[in-house]
């Protein structure tokens, strides 16, 4: 049986198909856009310069949010090394309304469900990124500046220089093609 | 399936994203009450918008990324 070659590094097309599913990775774990940008930025140069280690034994993407995952977790270490900065900060009463309200009442209520909602959506979010990243370049960039960028239809079509009808069309398709994929990658 | 189903999804995308007129969401309103497939859809679409809503989506603009290309091409 002749051996399979194993897969080739592409990183001339890094950034357009993997930067938003990185920053989505990263933007929700670290809560800071522009420290999210430069970890992704980082990610990439260190996946080029690490690019004679990959074996070919994951995908390009996986690999990829290895090494983001690494960036991540040394950012938290280097700023924990800071004295004074590892200790955990408590918002006294910024939502209290002043006397009577003790500590204990700004607990995590332990029957709550809530809590795991940020992390639940944080999931739903690279599940919509993955879906994001299959559907056509045209569909994907249109259905980003509306619904994430919250662009206005007119800036749109003077962007792209499309009229708004076929706009809409676009919309049309890349909102069926992902119901279609979080009905199959997110409810079931 | 009725004549007014493809302006009904229309008029769907545009609800989502707050640009359907007035009588456009009227108009969507009584067809939903009458047509189960439109129903159906609808329910879906603004499914999908609440979902994009929860999950705080988040993307780098057009420059950011070109910035980053450029970045690389000089450490490449």
């Amino acid at each position: 049986m002749p051996l399979m070659s194993a897969p080739e590094l592409q990183p001339e097309h890094w950034v357009d198909r993997y930067a938003d599913y990185l920053y989505q990775y990263a933007v929700t774990r670290v809560d800071d856009p522009e420290l999210a940008r430069d970890l992704v930025q980082e990610t990439f140069v260190a996946g080029l310069q690490s690019a004679p280690n990959f074996k070919g034994q994951a995908a390009e993407r996986t690999w990829l949010i290895a090494i983001l995952k690494r960036k991540v977790i040394d950012h938290y270490r280097k700023s924990n090394t800071k004295k004074g900065k590892a200790e955990v900060r408590m918002q006294y009463g910024s939502q209290s309304e002043g006397e009577g309200d003790w500590l204990e009442e700004n607990a995590a209520d332990p029957d709550s469900l809530r809590e795991n909602d940020a992390i639940e959506n944080a999931e739903l979010a690279m599940a919509i990124q993955e879906c994001l990243s299959h559907l056509p370049d045209q569909q994907a960039r249109v259905f980003s500046m509306k619904t994430i960028r919250g662009m206005s239809t007119e800036d749109i079509c003077n962007e792209l220089g499309i009229k708004p009808s076929n706009l809409w069309v676009i919309v049309h398709r890349a909102r069926t093609a992902l119901m279609g994929c979080l009905n199959e990658s997110w409810f079931k | 399936m009725s004549n007014f189903c493809k302006e009904a999804v229309d008029i769907s995308h545009k609800w989502q994203y707050g640009e359907a007129t007035w009588k456009q969401r009227w108009q969507l309103r009584f067809h939903l009450l009458i047509c189960k497939a439109c129903a159906g859809f609808s329910r879906k679409n603004s499914k999908l918008t609440h979902l994009c809503q929860d999950a705080h989506l988040h993307q780098l603009s057009e420059a950011e990324k070109s910035a980053m290309k450029k970045r690389l091409s000089q450490a490449n």
